[in-house]
């Protein structure tokens, strides 16, 4: 028993050891320091030539990365902007470079830091996906595949409210 | 000396002035008296004429936007729209102020505002027009807007804007203002109390 217990433990070292260093191995082989999650669009309605993207982005690597510049094949221009509501006056600035630290979790929400998709380049937009590529600082170019989500946007308030009544309903 | 001193003095009231705007545009604010909304004449999302006549008769709320907006303009029109929800659960649904979207950028907005706002609900009136007749409207709001636009060429132009919601009675006078974020139940609840107050003093005349 301790002779079986005692061997399973060192295989569990052993596989810790080379899922660890899966992730640096990885790194070396030119492989993303950014892992992309939870990419999607709210979808517009159908003659608005602009789009907004979020997006999660995870750095898995050491060492800050940064995305210096966005593009699309189904838009004129990608960039990512911020919006800001000061002293009750709703204004934008373009981020120019987005600088993710190591182990940073950083989501980009409606309301706040948002992919902008501007100038559609087709007469239709797409009611599926998205396609948008992130170029980093480290030469690495991501593909990333926004999903088109019909339907009104939620902000965070009103996802208190669904949830809410979610919970509501099933108290009942 | 004497002069340095009195723009000092100035500077400081200007900023005692700022701040206390700043801090109050976090609560709602009731415009007392209340102020009839000034002429101006501008076209609804469906070619309709849209004057301060069009607001006689029920409540609105008015925010100012464009189309080419796809982060902030529906994030607040899904707060607003929940802000209606709250209000629907305590009060007759003609008390309910309907949005009134005030496009302030007529080049990008005049083709696309009636698909846009048909995207968000069926009621919501969507206005715009020629662009001194939507500085008429704006400043009898008092509210602000600039678009950001280098040049006629330009296409990709960010608009900045007031994020402030209008609240304008049914005899075209507006009485109130609101803040973001618009929480739904706080807003709710303020909105319905300056109504049904506001619903009594009418019906007495």
């Amino acid at each position: 028993m301790r002779f079986y217990f005692g061997s399973s433990a060192l295989l569990a070292t052993a596989l810790w050891i080379v899922v660890a260093s899966v992730p640096s191995l990885a790194m070396d082989s030119g492989q993303q320091a950014l892992v992309i999650e939870d990419a999607w669009s709210p979808q517009m309605p159908p003659n608005v030539s602009m789009a907004a993207g979020y997006l999660t982005v995870v750095n898995i690597s050491a060492v800050p990365v940064t995305i210096t510049s966005l593009s699309s094949p189904a838009y004129h221009a990608v960039a990512i902007h911020r919006s800001l509501i000061e002293n009750g006056v709703a204004s934008m600035v373009k981020v120019k470079d987005l600088v993710i630290n190591p182990g940073q979790r950083l989501k980009l929400s409606p309301g706040g830091l948002h992919i902008m998709l501007m100038n559609r380049k087709s007469k239709s937009a797409s009611t599926e996906s998205l396609p948008i590529e992130l170029k980093l600082d480290d030469g690495n170019v991501i593909d990333v595949t926004l999903n088109v989500i019909p339907g009104r946007v939620q902000s965070p308030q009103t996802e208190q409210v669904t949830d809410h009544s979610k919970h509501m309903h099933h108290g009942s | 000396m004497i002069r340095s001193a009195i723009a000092k003095l100035q500077i400081f009231f200007l900023s005692v002035a700022f701040f206390t705007c700043a801090a109050a545009f976090e609560s709602p604010q009731s415009i007392d008296p209340a102020r009839l909304v000034g002429e101006f004449q501008l076209e609804d999302q469906y070619g309709g004429s849209f004057g301060v006549e069009q607001f006689k008769g029920q409540w609105s709320m008015v925010f100012v936007g464009f189309t080419s907006c796809p982060d902030v303009c529906p994030v607040t029109l899904a707060n607003l729209e929940a802000v209606r929800a709250e209000m629907g659960f305590r009060m007759s649904p003609e008390r309910i102020p309907n949005i009134v979207f005030l496009a302030v950028d007529p080049d990008r907005d005049r083709s696309v505002l009636k698909d846009y706002l048909a995207y968000f609900h069926p009621q919501y009136v969507g206005i715009t027009g020629r662009e001194a007749e939507i500085n008429k409207l704006i400043k009898s709001l008092g509210e602000f807007y600039r678009l950001d636009r280098k040049s006629v060429d330009e296409k990709n132009y960010n608009v900045t804007h007031t994020a402030i919601v209008s609240i304008i009675n049914p005899e075209a006078k507006l009485v109130a203002k609101i803040s973001p974020p618009f929480h739904p139940h706080k807003t709710g609840e303020y909105l319905i109390k300056l109504i049904n107050e506001q619903m009594r003093l009418i019906d007495k005349g």
